[in-house]
């Protein structure tokens, strides 16, 4: 049985070793008293994965300083969500007024499912200016209380990606009004509410995550 | 219970994700870290915003699917940014023809992305590190210079340079557990 002080004599050269830094001698004692040590075999196994894994740390990029993000992304990140919640709030608000209109009229006898028929969708139509190849789109706008609403069909775009549909201001800022997965030849349809009032805006537009290039781009009249 | 943010190890935040406050705390704990990441990633800063603000928005969305008995925060919110960043750079190399853009270069799949993520880790571990730990560590095992040499820039022993290497890499395995690495599993 070895005893602690020679363990620990030895574990000093263990750190090295797991660094592969021994040369032959110290390695061939090491590796001698490890085959009888369990307690130090059991300390080596935690240290090699670590040795392993920080060979891909780059010591340049330790030292320079951290690329910090602008000040302004908090902003853009919770007025994100914010956005997100509330059109999920407008969402819910929608199908409660939905059921309400679909009880009132099963009540009045289907009245307002018969009237209802009239086909002008909401909104002014817009014509994209933009249109990236092989992509067919029709939007409609909408100035509305709380902002913009927005109905955009789209097909064309490859399946399965997602991208960002934004509204853009006179001064170029954009503000990001939601997004959706593309389903290839099959025509995406949305309806997307925007808190920004219509009057600010100037141009609708489609691009990808990451990504600045604009597939789809339609100018907006007020 | 699965929806609760318990105070782990490494992790302030307590409560759920889909909480702006909670959320927020999130983002002053490890904002800057992931944006250091995709902006390592993907070589730009506006793409690396975006893809922080789409990892927020995604761990907002997903919230009660984060476990906080399966992983940290910071972990979770890791793994979140590395698909986001997978996507962006998918996203871009995928569409060429959509536009008259420069031709793209492929910074290639997944496995430099992997390399780049453990880098930054272990950087990030090694920060955290006392300057003498990280020290011997830097200057012995990444710019590969020997023992003695460093023993002497030091003026300590070469014995305590190279028992310093071993504590060293005691006390970051331990800043890598409670950043809730799991290198070895």
């Amino acid at each position: 049985m070895v005893t602690t002080e020679r363990c620990q004599q030895m574990r000093t050269m263990l750190g090295m070793y797991a660094l592969g830094r021994l040369d032959d001698r110290e390695t061939i004692t090491l590796r001698a008293h490890l085959d009888g040590c369990p307690e130090c075999r059991t300390e080596l196994s935690l240290l090699t994965p670590v040795a392993a894994a920080l060979s891909a740390a780059d010591p340049d990029r330790l030292t320079e300083p951290a690329p910090r993000p602008s000040s302004t992304l908090p902003d853009a990140i919770f007025g994100a969500v914010d956005r997100e919640r509330g059109r999920k709030r407008y969402h819910r608000i929608a199908v409660a007024a939905a059921a309400v209109v679909i009880a009132v009229g099963l009540v009045t006898g289907g009245f307002f499912l018969r009237g209802g028929t009239s086909t002008a969708p909401p909104g002014q139509p817009v014509a994209f200016t933009v249109l990236a190849a092989g992509v067919d789109a029709s939007a409609r706008v909408e100035n509305r209380a709380w902002g913009t609403g927005i109905s955009l069909d789209v097909a064309g775009l490859p399946q399965g990606r997602t991208y960002n549909v934004w509204l853009q201001r006179s001064d170029g800022s954009r503000m990001n009004a939601g997004s959706f997965i593309a389903g290839g030849d099959k025509t995406m349809s949305m309806q997307l509410a925007v808190g920004l009032p219509m009057s600010d805006a100037t141009m609708l537009g489609v691009s990808a995550p990451g990504d600045d290039r604009t597939l789809l781009q339609a100018p907006l009249r007020s | 219970m699965r929806l609760r943010i318990v105070r782990t190890r490494g992790d302030q935040s307590e409560g759920r994700l889909d909480d702006e406050t909670v959320l927020r705390a999130a983002y002053d704990d490890h904002g800057r870290e992931l944006f250091a990441l995709a902006y390592r990633s993907l070589g730009d800063r506006g793409r690396a915003e975006e893809a922080v603000q789409e990892t927020f928005l995604r761990a907002w969305r997903g919230a009660d699917r984060y476990d906080p008995r399966r992983s940290t925060l910071r972990t979770w919110l890791y793994a979140i940014c590395r698909n986001v960043v997978i996507d962006a750079i998918r996203a871009r190399a995928a569409r060429p023809e959509l536009a008259d853009a420069a031709p793209p270069e492929l910074p290639a799949p997944e496995r430099p992305l992997e390399q780049l993520l453990v880098g930054l880790e272990m950087e990030e571990a090694l920060r955290r590190l006392s300057d003498q730990h990280r020290c011997v560590l830097v200057e012995i095992h990444l710019r590969d210079r020997p023992a003695s040499e460093v023993a002497a820039q030091l003026g300590i022993p070469v014995g305590t340079v190279r028992s310093r290497v071993y504590y060293a890499l005691k006390a970051l395995r331990l800043v890598l557990e409670e950043m809730g690495w799991h290198g070895d599993h």
